[in-house]
């Protein structure tokens, strides 16, 4: 790409700015509050404040975006994956608008790289905007986090050399929506590396064009930020499985290596089975973890063969790439291995016939492949009275555990959603009590349709959900009964 | 006598979206499906039977979007044919193939290089050739390639890509010991080859 066309670009989109500045003032953006670090006015609003405000946005939003988002979720669970649909829209489709969550990368100068909808090229004008706003901001020496305007906010990351943008009517806290938009930006380092990223922007490259075929793992990754509960908690979920077969595994991992091996993880779908660190190295980071298995069901062709991929862990470390085999060794079983040797890919393939042959022995194929179909549970399994929901996260490991969705939840994809959009605030709430600097000891939240009560230690967090109609002593009772049972399940809940 | 047993490692290499892993796919499980965009490098073996000799094929498949370029030196590394892919009906898709055939040519000069033009049942559906076959030739003569098309879409050609490839992998190392002077050789010998190649394809798809 020669400089002229990139120069003769960046006037466009400087025209574009003025344009579309007026646009955004028609559009009744003019009530809009700036928050940036200096005047640091986090808004208090009280919990059944924004119960409503989600119950509100439920009920006030049109038809249409009901059909496209149930139409999403039904795609969602057919395919695993939604197709790239919404590409032929931009900012002059009414239809744009309508959707209520949307996502942009744009480079510092303001270039679109990745927009959630519609084709990003198409939206260049609108992100020269998004780049205006926050530049504009930049030129007083602060930086703008995120601002209101109407039904949506908007929440900014900036982080040299990308913007990432979200501008959304779904009612979400923005510091959930800020880890959201970091695992996205850790994606992006995971596929470029913070170095090679710096130096594609330097010399004005146009970082999409390395950037070709990302944008399905970006679409699954932002479907799965909206639904896991164990991102939200910034933790990991472990399969369930017998403590005895856990560790046979994770010995049989730790045995079968050579020079280059880094690191052994078991996953099966989103959650870990086993993980050996072979060096003496940092450990990985659950949102490295994220990321990975992101990758693994976003691919479908890894389930076919043996693959060897680059990858960069931005937590590990975000200046190199390691290399990364992966091969599924059972259906919804799948073996990683990171070496830092590109050469080493014949090495790990015969670990991995190793692997299999040491789980094949003594029938522990067979107790994985039992636990992979028997994983998920309900809330039933506690028998404790009027539980309709938990979350549990045990800190000292940051592993999590907590039930499918059980009636009334499981009934309609709206009351999933509610739920997991009430549990965003009040996670958000507990853990920002600011005085203290440290969250809350115990939080009790009620409203028509549920009861939620929380309570933190040093060891874990504790989120439980109850009918409404419990009282306050049956719940505390419950409470314990609850942190009683996840005690005595500790050892095939997580990892030990 | 015993079965000989050779160990084959193919790269396939070219254009994003030209259709690489569609052909891994069509020789591996003989379907033709929805691909996704492979990252990094994908490995699946096959067993091949050449005479009395098994062929173990170790299919390399790798990304075709610029961002893995320099990775992909890893996966041809000690390679021993090269697929390098482009679509028949795209003449953007062409200008890797030269890129390839060089790159392979200086860094592993023992490797086979097949040009694959994919996608033959768009042109048999009256879609226009990108590239002239006279440009083809010239490539493949000055690379001292093989040129086949295949379409993964109906199968045409795919398996007799792979057989092709492994038949003359066992005639090399058959003639084994004299394998740096069969490379020197080779030029003409192979350059015979790929009129022969080119013709039977003409052939086939007119």
């Amino acid at each position: 790409m020669d400089e002229n066309n990139i120069e003769n670009k960046n006037i466009e989109n400087k025209n574009v700015i003025d344009e579309d500045n007026s646009k955004i003032e028609k559009n009744n953006i003019d009530d809009n509050s700036i928050e940036s670090n200096n005047n640091n006015n986090d808004s208090n609003s009280n919990d059944n404040n924004e119960e409503d405000e989600i119950n509100n946005n439920i009920i006030n939003s049109s038809n249409s975006i009901e059909d496209i988002s149930n139409y999403l979720l039904k795609i969602d669970e057919s395919s695993g994956r939604p197709p790239r649909k919404y590409s032929e829209q931009d900012s002059s489709n009414p239809e744009w608008f309508e959707h209520k969550k949307h996502f942009f990368i744009l480079s510092s100068s303001g270039k679109p790289i990745y927009s959630r909808y519609g084709d990003e090229v198409a939206l260049n004008t609108f992100m020269a905007s998004l780049s205006a706003m926050s530049s504009f901001v930049e030129s007083q020496n602060d930086t703008l986090r995120h601002l209101v305007a109407g039904k949506y906010q908007f929440v900014f990351l900036c982080k040299y050399p990308l913007n990432l943008v979200c501008i959304s009517s779904t009612g979400e806290p923005n510091q959930v929506i800020r880890q959201q938009l970091e695992y996205i930006h850790s994606l992006i380092i995971s596929v470029l590396t913070q170095s090679n990223m710096k130096a594609v922007f330097e010399a004005k490259y146009d970082l999409r064009d390395l950037l070709g075929g990302t944008d399905k793992y970006l679409d699954h990754l932002i479907h799965q930020l909206n639904k896991d509960f164990s991102i939200l908690l910034n933790s990991i979920q472990c399969l369930r499985l017998n403590n005895n077969v856990r560790n046979q595994i994770t010995n049989i991992l730790s045995q079968y290596k050579c020079d280059s091996l880094l690191f052994s993880l078991l996953i099966s779908d989103n959650k870990l089975i086993s993980q050996v660190k072979h060096k003496k190295t940092t450990s990985l980071k659950s949102q490295d973890i994220h990321l990975l298995m992101n990758y693994v069901s976003s691919t479908a062709s890894f389930k076919e063969s043996e693959s060897w991929i680059p990858i960069c862990l931005p937590n590990y470390n975000d200046t190199y790439f390691l290399h990364l085999y992966i091969c599924f060794l059972y259906p919804g079983v799948c073996l990683l291995l990171f070496s830092n040797q590109p050469e080493s890919f014949y090495q790990l393939s015969d670990c991995k016939n190793q692997i299999i042959k040491g789980l094949e022995q003594e029938n522990i194929a067979e107790e994985l492949k039992k636990a992979v179909n028997n994983h998920d549970y309900t809330t039933s399994i506690t028998e404790i009275p009027n539980l309709l929901h938990f979350l549990y996260k045990n800190k000292t490991n940051n592993y999590s555990t907590f039930p499918t969705f059980s009636p009334p939840y499981s009934i309609h994809k709206k009351e999933k959603k509610r739920l997991f959009r009430l549990y965003q605030h009040i996670t958000t709430h507990v853990n920002s009590n600011i005085i203290a600097n440290k969250p809350h000891k115990y939080y009790y939240h009620t409203s028509q349709t549920e009861t939620i009560m929380v309570a933190t230690s040093n060891n874990h967090e504790l989120y439980a959900t109850f009918s409404p109609l419990e009282t306050k002593k049956s719940i505390f009772e419950s409470f314990s009964n609850l942190l009683l049972w996840i005690k005595n399940q500790e050892n095939s809940l997580f990892i030990q | 006598m015993t079965k000989n047993k050779i160990d084959l490692k193919v790269v396939l290499l070219g254009y994003a979206s030209v259709g690489k892993t569609c052909i891994v796919y069509r020789e591996m499980y003989n379907q033709f499906g929805d691909t996704h965009t492979t990252i990094g490098g994908a490995f699946s073996s096959k067993r091949a039977v050449v005479g009395d000799t098994e062929v173990l094929l170790g299919i390399w498949d790798t990304a075709g979007t610029e961002r893995y370029q320099a990775v992909n030196r890893s996966y041809y590394r000690r390679a021993n044919a090269a697929i390098v892919c482009y679509d028949l009906t795209n003449s953007e898709t062409w200008e890797k193939v030269t890129f390839w055939a060089e790159e392979l040519t200086q860094n592993e000069p023992d490797i086979e290089i097949y040009i694959v033009g994919t996608k033959l049942d768009l042109i048999q559906h009256g879609e226009q050739r990108a590239i002239p076959n006279i440009r083809v030739e010239e490539t493949a003569k000055r690379y001292n390639a093989h040129i086949f098309e295949t379409s993964s879409r109906t199968g045409e050609n795919v398996s007799l890509l792979f057989q092709t490839i492994a038949e003359n992998f066992c005639k090399k190392t058959n003639n084994g010991t004299n394998l740096p002077n069969h490379n020197n050789n080779n030029s003409i010998g192979n350059s015979v080859k790929v009129d022969q190649k080119s013709e039977k394809e003409k052939g086939g798809c007119c």
